[in-house]
């Protein structure tokens, strides 16, 4: 049974129940609603990327559901992206940023996680500065200020 | 700046990919940014002494509220066991050249009295301890009454190697085994044949659901069994030992186990 979706600029999408599905906000409407014809309203994301995120959904359809893994421990978790996703993310940051905040806010979270690796890429080997012209985010810390945040957590830093 | 940036939600979920030296990076970022990466940065925190890479105590104390988890590896300067973190769970006590810890001078004492502390600081909130090499701390029955006294103490993982050896004197051990009583998840390794000797008899392990016993050394079937049995709720059984002895495994141990433990779904390995 197809299931439509409609784009905050009112874009119609028509995709498997079992694609839409890899979006547990998805699941859990429809769930409460029941099976019904009427279309799905996502007012938060656009069509631009409402179509790549369905993309997505469409290649990973037949994924085993991720088992939540708790461990927050940076040191256990993996940064490798699959081939096929690396390629998916090769967009513009604009895209790439506003995949994140789709994924988040339609939570799913394996793309949630291929996205956030993108960027925890881009920000390695990078210095404060470099991260802060890449993603245009205005310093606003004194010199005293960074300079003190620099002593203080430099013990990560020092490898 | 892009919109997904400043949501402190995207910017952990950026940060559980980042290594140690671009997390601390990223606090140098902006204010927000900041704020964001030290809640990770400072969320598992591993003091080694001799380690330039361990947060000094001034920067502990100000992130002491994001710490997790703390791993304190002996002998580190004992003003860290005076930190007070209330969101920890997980607290680790490793010794490092746990034998040598005895010629620090006072270091025995003092640390034993500080580790004490800083356990019963943390009662309310403990809910796993791990204990590695630490025999000269945590060899006195008050260490293993504090632990006991965790009320929401869940897991307990004893590493031990010299710990109990028979000295004649039995009550840390007895107020060890009582200690291994109140939690549910319970991992002991290198535990040796004598300790198994001093269980005391009353002692119920009915709290205990998973009992992983790894590199169990010295074995001796009939021995490990009668307390083992007692954990009447046990659900998840990992067992290894050192030194297999395949007359014993046969004449009184594994095949006489599900009858103890009638609720046991995973015996491993």
């Amino acid at each position: 049974m197809p299931v439509t979706l409609t784009s905050l600029d009112d874009v119609k999408f028509t995709v498997d129940k079992d694609v839409a599905e890899r979006s547990i906000l998805i699941k859990n409407m429809i769930e409460d609603v029941g099976e019904s014809d009427s279309p799905i309203p996502l007012p938060n994301v656009s069509s631009a990327v409402l179509k790549k995120v369905i993309e997505y959904c469409e290649h990973h359809r037949n994924d085993p559901v991720q088992v939540q893994d708790e461990t927050d421990d940076p040191r256990k978790r993996s940064n490798d992206i699959e081939e096929w996703d690396m390629k998916f993310m090769a967009v513009d940051q604009e895209m790439l940023f506003e995949i994140i905040l789709a994924a988040n806010y339609l939570d799913i979270k394996p793309l949630l996680d291929v996205g956030c690796k993108t960027v925890a890429n881009i920000i390695k080997g990078k210095t404060p500065e470099e991260i802060r012209k890449t993603f245009n985010i205005v310093n606003d810390f004194t010199p005293e200020e960074e300079a003190q945040i620099k002593k203080e957590n430099e013990w990560a830093e020092d490898r | 700046m892009q919109q997904a940036l400043s949501i402190p939600e995207i910017l952990a979920q950026i940060g559980k990919f980042l290594d140690l030296k671009s997390l601390s990076i990223c606090t140098r970022v902006s204010k927000s940014w900041s704020a964001a990466f030290d809640t990770i940065l400072y969320r598992h925190v591993s003091i080694m002494v001799f380690n330039r890479h361990s947060p000094s105590i001034r920067a502990l104390k100000r992130h002491a509220r994001q710490t997790f988890s703390l791993t304190l590896t002996l002998p580190v300067d004992l003003a860290y066991f005076t930190l007070k973190c209330p969101s920890l769970r997980v607290l680790h006590l490793h010794g490092w050249l746990g034998t040598r810890l005895k010629t620090i001078a006072g270091y025995r004492t003092r640390g034993h009295r500080k580790a004490l502390a800083l356990i019963q600081q943390h009662q309310r909130t403990l809910m796993t301890v791990s204990v590695g090499l630490l025999w000269p701390i945590a060899k006195s029955p008050e260490f293993w009454t504090a632990i006991a006294a965790c009320p929401r103490l869940e897991t307990l993982l004893v590493r031990s190697e010299k710990m109990f050896v028979n000295n004649g004197d039995h009550s840390e051990q007895e107020a060890f085994w009582n200690a291994c009583t109140k939690v549910s998840d319970l991992i002991l390794k290198d535990l040796r044949f004598q300790a198994a000797v001093n269980v005391p008899a009353g002692l119920d392990f009915s709290q205990v659901r998973k009992l992983e016993l790894l590199r169990t050394e010295g074995w001796h079937a009939a021995k490990q069994v009668m307390w083992m049995e007692r954990c009447s709720e046990l659900r998840v059984l990992n067992w290894t030992l050192l030194k297999v002895e395949p007359p014993v495994v046969g004449a009184s141990g594994l095949t006489t186990f599900p009858a103890s433990w009638p609720k046991l779904r995973e015996l491993r390995p």
